[in-house]
């Protein structure tokens, strides 16, 4: 335990020990003498003997109210990190909302397996004042279609989607309409 | 971790509350305090005042220790304030900032013999120590000689130690602790009648 403090002393001893020995030097008597001892002797052999003031100023500061500090700031590396950390977050928040309000950008439909975008069937042309009201993919066939609309009182979506069910059904009939 | 470091955690603990922590500063400085006070301080009474008060301004001082310097070298700033301080109320001339400035802090090494700082009452107990210190020196085998020699006077790390004296840190961390330890042995007698003693 000595030869730790001692490394201690030096500043040779490995950062995770420190603390746990910095913790026992507050109630081991032995250990606090070493401590005392050890500088000394480093003190008398670079000539630097006086009168030993622990005492005295120990004495003054248990008059002294406990200083109860906040905790202790970042280091300027860690203050640094901090900033870089927080500005390449803000600029790539910036560039996200940039790329999604900006008119060139769209998330892709999302297809389930095996269906993929390789639909087979035409391809349904949407005039240009079609309502904006039409969700559905626009590469959708006609057979899938049909489909989804003779389906779509067992999707498990329905009870969720409201009046899009509607919106949808429609839609595709004022789009068979015009065909 | 270096001795930065080692005393940064210790104010660490002072300013949460830990005056233990602050104590062991003291011990650690004392000595070196007192010294670069005894410079322009010439009654060592009024040295061991003078730094005794640097040490509780210090201590009421800590909330605002942010750490961008060595500890020493804070404390060098507040213990040269106070000898000014001390000085004009007693009406003598204070210390010049160019005859003290904060960069000397670090490297306060001077070769010149300084006043003792002593009291009477002490003097004999100092010489008694040096002398203890020194033969107990003289009669360790010459590899813990080294090796605390190279640490304490030098102030080499173990690493160099290691290199100069061709054997591994973990030898070199055991040689400096034997040497510690034996002279310690030979301190205690002593240490244990001091009057000023706290345990």
């Amino acid at each position: 335990m000595k030869e730790k403090l001692s490394a201690l002393i030096d500043g040779e001893l490995q950062s995770s020990d420190c603390q746990a020995h910095l913790g026992r030097l507050r109630t081991d008597t032995e250990l606090r003498r070493a401590w005392d001892a050890y500088h000394l002797i480093g003190d008398a052999l670079r000539g630097h003997i006086g009168a030993d003031l622990t005492g005295r100023v120990v004495a003054r500061l248990q008059e002294e109210p406990t200083v109860l500090a906040p905790q202790r700031k970042m280091t300027a590396a860690g203050r640094l990190a901090w900033y870089a950390t927080s500005a390449a977050a803000s600029v790539a928040a910036v560039i996200l909302v940039v790329l999604t309000a900006s008119s060139g950008w769209r998330a892709e439909p999302q297809f389930a397996a095996g269906t993929g975008t390789g639909v087979s069937g035409p391809v349904i042309p949407v005039a240009a004042d079609q309502p904006a009201i039409d969700a559905t993919p626009r590469l959708i066939g006609a057979e899938v279609e049909n489909y989804l609309l003779a389906h779509q009182p067992y999707s498990h979506t329905s009870a969720m989607q409201g009046i899009v069910p509607y919106a949808r059904t429609v839609a595709v009939e004022r789009r068979t309409v015009r065909k | 971790m270096d001795e930065r470091d080692l005393d940064r955690q210790l104010v660490e603990r002072a300013q949460r509350g830990d005056k233990h922590a602050f104590e062991l500063l003291v011990s650690k400085y004392q000595r070196k305090l007192a010294r670069l006070l005894a410079r322009f301080i010439r009654d060592p009474s009024e040295v061991e005042d003078v730094a005794q008060e640097a040490f509780i301004k210090a201590y009421r001082a800590l909330p605002s220790f942010r750490g961008d310097s060595a500890f020493y070298t804070w404390l060098y700033r507040i213990g040269i304030n106070t000898a000014k301080n001390y000085l004009v109320a007693m009406g003598r001339r204070a210390p010049t900032a160019t005859e003290f400035n904060s960069e000397d802090a670090e490297g306060f090494e001077d070769g010149e013999r300084l006043r003792d700082v002593n009291t009477p009452e002490s003097v004999l107990m100092s010489k008694e120590i040096a002398r203890t210190v020194s033969d107990t020196m003289d009669q360790l085998p010459e590899e813990l000689r080294d090796a605390i020699t190279l640490r304490e006077i030098e102030g080499l790390s173990y690493e160099d130690i290691a290199t100069i004296m061709n054997c591994p840190i973990g030898t070199v961390r055991s040689r400096i602790f034997r040497a510690r330890e034996a002279i310690a042995e030979r301190l205690r007698p002593l240490l244990e009648t001091r009057k000023d003693r706290r345990w």
